[in-house]
């Protein structure tokens, strides 16, 4: 599902944040992906969305070799790629339902099916009675799960969350974490989770991708920090 | 396939159009009454320098060469210039006046005393005719008036002299300065209402960016906020309309006694009209052009 080959990334000012990095992930795997700050591990995400591009090598996303994809077609291919911040990132001139259809409605979808996609999806992470609450009306783990739900509601092949529950309090990132791994078992979606919070990465044991100095340390299917590592 | 997909969605992106503009409240209203004021101005400008352009035209229109043909020489004769003048570069319109109707102007303009005196001259009449001459464009009137007088039979030339020549200077001074004063002024109202739509584009940077990470397409993007913009000029157009039509009426009657007619204002219809829609072609276009070059920058990938 998601493939590097040799991949670096040299911004304009001569930092290498991604140095010559490979990885490999499957469909429906559940990844977590850790670092210290400045490590590379957000010009990796970017690298998989399309907001940079990889100075050489190869980014496989869906099938697709992202390098390639002309400006003007990325919108299309951002389609297949669910994204969440840690800041959230919804439209707060828009209703949570709104903001969610959004997604939709920019792919030309009958509004029938879009009000019943929506339904499904708020439904999924528990939001049913704020349908037309405005963000800003919402506490930090509500907007973050309309932020997934928008994320996924036209059934993205892969779901990337950047620090996802960074500005969360311990038992509202549990609450998102779990959902994640929902959606990840109902839906089947290759989700990716950047964060920074041991304890998440510990509780629920999954491959985990270390990244220093642009390059991958660990990467082990049994989960947890590496000892003395970080 | 993304054009057939703008048209589709066409509704949709006037609602949202409408949506945002009534959501983003402060922002907008700013935005319209940059508009509105900026419009005011030119509607103002506009029609001052438009007006002040038709007096000066009608000053120089009322300047006529003054052709005084020989005394001998026979109203029939004289008739028989008419087309020699006519043939003149830019001569317009050429009018005859005989004998006894220079006469009849001679005595018309006496008092009393006077008028008995000249119509004795009646019998025998020692005026000559006359033509009066209209040409094209005030400035050449001198030019014409000297090729006038080499035509044989004229006895006097009169084409107003040098203060004649400095007013039609003068005119064309006047005009060609409120032109280039709107024209000034348009560019600059042009570009603050352009700077306004930046603003309010630039503040709403991230809602674009969330609109590119959901995958919407560049046009998707840009049509509501191009909308937006033709909505705002239409909105901040309707306010200078309104000055216009009223403000036009009041200044129109009022002046309507007090000026003559060389310097009459032009009637209220359908010049009104044609300014307003001027107003709001110019609004609503600078909305669209604003928006589309200001949110240019936010959508490169």
């Amino acid at each position: 599902m998601i493939k590097l080959e040799d991949v670096t990334k040299v911004y304009k000012t001569g930092v290498r944040a991604v140095n010559n990095m490979n990885v490999n992930i499957g469909p429906g795997e559940f990844v977590y992906v850790i670092g210290p700050t400045g490590a590379g591990k957000s010009t990796f995400i970017k690298l998989l969305y399309r907001e940079e591009k990889a100075t050489s090598g190869k980014v496989i996303v869906a099938g697709q070799d992202v390098s390639k994809i002309k400006n003007r077609k990325v919108p299309y291919f951002r389609r297949n790629i669910g994204v969440v911040f840690q800041n959230f990132r919804l439209l707060p001139k828009k209703t949570v339902f709104e903001n969610i259809a959004f997604a939709l409605e920019v792919t030309d979808t009958p509004r029938v099916e879009i009000r019943k996609k929506v339904r499904k999806t708020l439904e999924l992470v528990g939001l049913e009675d704020k349908a037309n609450a405005f963000p800003h009306e919402l506490s930090g783990g509500q907007q973050q799960r309309v932020a997934i739900a928008r994320a996924i509601v036209n059934s993205p092949k892969v779901l990337i969350a950047d620090e996802p529950t960074g500005n969360l309090d311990p038992d509202t990132s549990i609450g998102i974490i779990e959902l994640l791994e929902r959606i990840n078992e109902v839906n089947h979606t290759t989700i990716l989770v950047v964060t920074h919070d041991k304890e998440i990465v510990q509780k629920y044991k999954k491959r985990t991708i270390l990244i220093e100095d642009g390059c991958i340390k660990i990467d082990t299917s049994t989960g947890g920090y590496a000892d003395g590592t970080y | 396939m993304e054009l057939i997909s703008c048209i589709k969605n066409f509704p949709k992106h006037c609602k949202t159009a409408v949506q945002n503009i009534w959501r983003n409240g402060v922002m907008s209203v700013s935005s319209i009454f940059a508009v509105t004021i900026t419009l005011v101005l030119i509607a103002v400008m506009g029609v001052v320098a438009i007006n002040i352009q038709d007096m000066t035209y009608s000053i120089e229109e009322s300047l006529t060469i003054y052709v005084k043909m020989d005394r001998e020489l026979k109203d029939d004769d004289a008739e028989k210039i008419k087309p020699e003048i006519e043939k003149i570069d830019g001569v317009k319109t050429v009018s005859f006046s005989s004998k006894s109707d220079e006469l009849d102007k001679l005595i018309e303009s006496q008092d009393e005393d006077g008028k008995k005196l000249f119509e004795t001259y009646r019998k025998n009449n020692p005026l000559g005719a006359a033509y009066i001459v209209e040409v094209k464009d005030a400035k050449d009137l001198e030019i014409i008036a000297e090729k006038i007088r080499n035509i044989e039979n004229v006895n006097e030339v009169n084409a107003g002299g040098e203060s004649t020549l400095s007013l039609v200077s003068t005119l064309e001074t006047v005009r060609n300065g409120s032109a280039v004063f709107v024209v000034a002024l348009t560019i600059i109202a042009l570009f603050m209402i352009a700077n306004t739509i930046k603003m309010t584009i630039t503040s709403r940077q991230t809602e674009i960016s969330i609109m590119r990470m959901v995958g919407a397409s560049n046009w998707y993007i840009r049509l509501p906020y191009m909308l937006e913009g033709v909505f705002i000029g239409i909105l901040g157009s309707i306010v200078p309309i309104l000055v216009l039509y009223f403000g036009y009426h009041i200044v129109y009657e009022s002046a309507l006694g007090l000026l003559s007619a060389m310097l009459a204002m032009r009637e209220p219809y359908p010049f009104i009209w044609q300014c307003a829609g001027l107003l709001v072609a110019l609004g609503s276009s600078v909305g669209l052009i604003g928006s589309f070059v200001s949110i240019r920058k936010f959508l490169k990938f």
